[in-house]
């Protein structure tokens, strides 16, 4: 019995020594795998893009800490085949455990490939419009314009349509203007063109254009698109509405909100209309009777 | 202590000088920039503004100039201490430029034609050490070459009489003057409307009262809508300033759609 006491305490000596065999090669494995992800990072920025160089220094960070964490686990005595084999019935266990988390997984690696977007791109999804701001397996994030941080399950940007705003480096602009019915059409169209053809942010190629849409309830309806660079977008619609009112107030163009005529019918008597001309001042009206 | 105002016959005055801005602020109008350049202790104040006067541009530079308009930008470039002189550089656009003949212009098949184009001319400002600040001659409106909106590239887009004699040019000292050949070797007529000048590969040399860049030569092969360009070398040596970017060998290609049209 004797014999036995020192062994198990060598045991327990090799035991904790292991453990912290494996603890430093975890903790150096985090270390090595940072140091070589922010390496990457510093002499690649310049030729990947923004996207390229997070799914290439994640794939380094996690590639090299699981190398050193099989290392650890190795160092503790468990037989990595074992591990592996045991890893397998996990999964599926896991698998059924977690089908959303994996539904995201796979679509997350679906859109790496597919490609539909980059970091630093403006998405619109489901009212939300945004910048992307990291591409992750299970998830994409998104900063809005007013500030906030919305989470997107890669299963829902797989799903469902999304919009990327920045994909193309030009983007066309649309107007929808309505002038009076009584206006020159021609010169209302001219007026518009001449518009952006003074403002060097309206692409002359492809061409700026004006069409008459349709006859609305109280307006001619028009419709100018012109193209412009996305980096200007907001501000030209905007400076372009600003332009189109001022070019119509100076030539006297009628911009009509909706009208509604009362008819009282062919048969009956007009609508009887009295004028007051200042307030708290006798008006009189047609039967010789004085009404305010 | 450079004090002269540059005439149009002898523009390379403008280029060359080295000006030294005390007190007074240094006056520049040029094709339709006007800027006004003062120095104070620990800044450079730049006030600019451009005034469409098409091919009737200003070209005069100096501290006597009386611009009584105000400028409507002001950029401020904050240094520790401002050293008193300064080089303006004419530099070509940072962009191609698309320039249209007034009226298109029909090459016959497997026919060769030199036609001159000019394209804008920028004007950068060094400020001493790697202070330098750019401003165009001309306000350009931005167009796309392409096929599709979604191929292509963005460019700025000027006119041209692209004239086929050389003595029928206007000199114009705000803008550069492109020799350009172009080779149709297919079988059918084309009709140039729109040409794609690789102006930020392009330097900029001392012509005969014009600054001049590299002859171009155009090769058309319709066959599989392919076009390419070889930058030439040019006639003087007297180079003003080099190139934005670089490219292999002189040698361009893209698809038809994106240099001619």
């Amino acid at each position: 019995m004797n014999e036995l006491i020192p062994e198990a305490d060598i045991q327990s000596t090799i035991s904790w020594l292991n453990m912290i065999k494996a603890a430093l090669l975890v903790l150096i494995g985090w270390v090595v795998a940072r140091l070589a992800s922010r390496f990457f990072t510093r002499f690649t920025r310049f030729k990947l893009n923004k996207h390229q160089l997070a799914i290439y220094t994640r794939f380094i960070f996690y590639l090299l800490f699981s190398l050193f964490a099989i290392t650890a686990l190795h160092q503790l005595g468990f037989k990595i085949s074992v591990l592996l084999g045991a890893a397998g019935i996990l999964t599926v266990a896991l698998g059924f455990a977690s089908q959303t988390s994996a539904s995201n997984l796979i679509s997350g690696l679906f859109l790496l490939g597919e490609k539909p977007f980059e970091i630093g791109d403006v998405l619109k999804v489901d009212g939300d419009t945004g910048e992307v701001i990291s591409v992750d397996l299970l998830s994409v994030k998104l900063r809005t314009f007013d500030n906030l941080y919305v989470r997107i399950p890669n299963e829902l940007l797989i799903k469902s349509k999304f919009t990327n705003l920045t994909k193309f480096p030009i983007r066309r602009i649309d107007l929808v203007i309505g002038v009076a019915y009584r206006e020159n059409l021609q010169k209302v169209i001219q007026l518009l063109l001449e518009l952006t053809a003074r403002d060097a942010r309206c692409l002359e190629e492809p061409q700026p254009f004006c069409i008459i849409t349709g006859f609305g309830s109280s307006s001619v309806d028009l419709q100018l698109s012109v193209w412009c660079r996305r980096e200007v977008f907001r501000d030209l619609k905007s400076e372009l509405m600003q332009a189109i009112k001022q070019s119509f107030d100076a030539h006297g163009i009628e911009i009509p909100f909706p009208h509604v005529s009362l008819y009282s019918g062919s048969q009956t008597a007009p609508f009887p209309v009295y004028q007051v001309d200042q307030p708290g001042k006798e008006t009189p009206t047609p039967d010789g009777q004085s009404g305010v | 202590m450079s004090k002269a105002i540059p005439l149009t016959s002898d523009f390379m005055t403008l280029w060359t000088a080295q000006w030294q801005v005390e007190t007074r602020p240094l006056y520049l109008m040029a094709g339709d920039l006007v800027l006004v350049i003062e120095r104070l202790l620990h800044e450079w104040q730049l006030g600019y503004s451009w005034q469409k006067l098409e091919n009737q541009g200003h070209f005069q530079a100096g501290f006597e100039l009386n611009i009584t308009k105000e400028c409507e930008h002001l950029s401020r470039i904050a240094v520790e201490c401002t050293s008193c002189t300064l080089k303006l550089i004419p530099k070509l656009a940072d962009r191609p430029v698309v320039v249209r003949p007034y009226s298109p212009l029909t090459i016959p098949a497997n026919n060769k034609i030199t036609l001159f184009v000019t394209t804008p001319l920028w004007v950068a400002v060094c400020l001493g050490g790697n202070t330098e600040t750019e401003f165009p001659l001309q306000q350009l409106s931005e167009t796309w070459m392409g096929a599709l909106t979604g191929q292509g590239s963005l460019c700025y887009g000027s006119h041209t009489h692209a004239r086929l004699d050389k003595s029928l040019l206007q000199r114009l000292p705000y803008r550069a003057q492109t020799p350009v050949t172009i080779d149709n070797q297919s079988a059918e007529s084309l009709t140039l409307e729109r040409l794609s000048i690789p102006a930020p590969y392009l330097s900029l040399y001392q012509g005969n009262g014009q600054l001049v860049t590299e002859p171009l030569y155009f090769s058309i092969e319709p066959k599989n809508h392919q076009g390419s360009i070889r930058i030439e070398k040019p006639d003087t040596n007297q180079r003003v300033s080099g190139a934005r970017e670089k490219t292999e060998k002189g040698i361009l290609t893209s698809t038809w759609e994106n240099l001619f049209a």
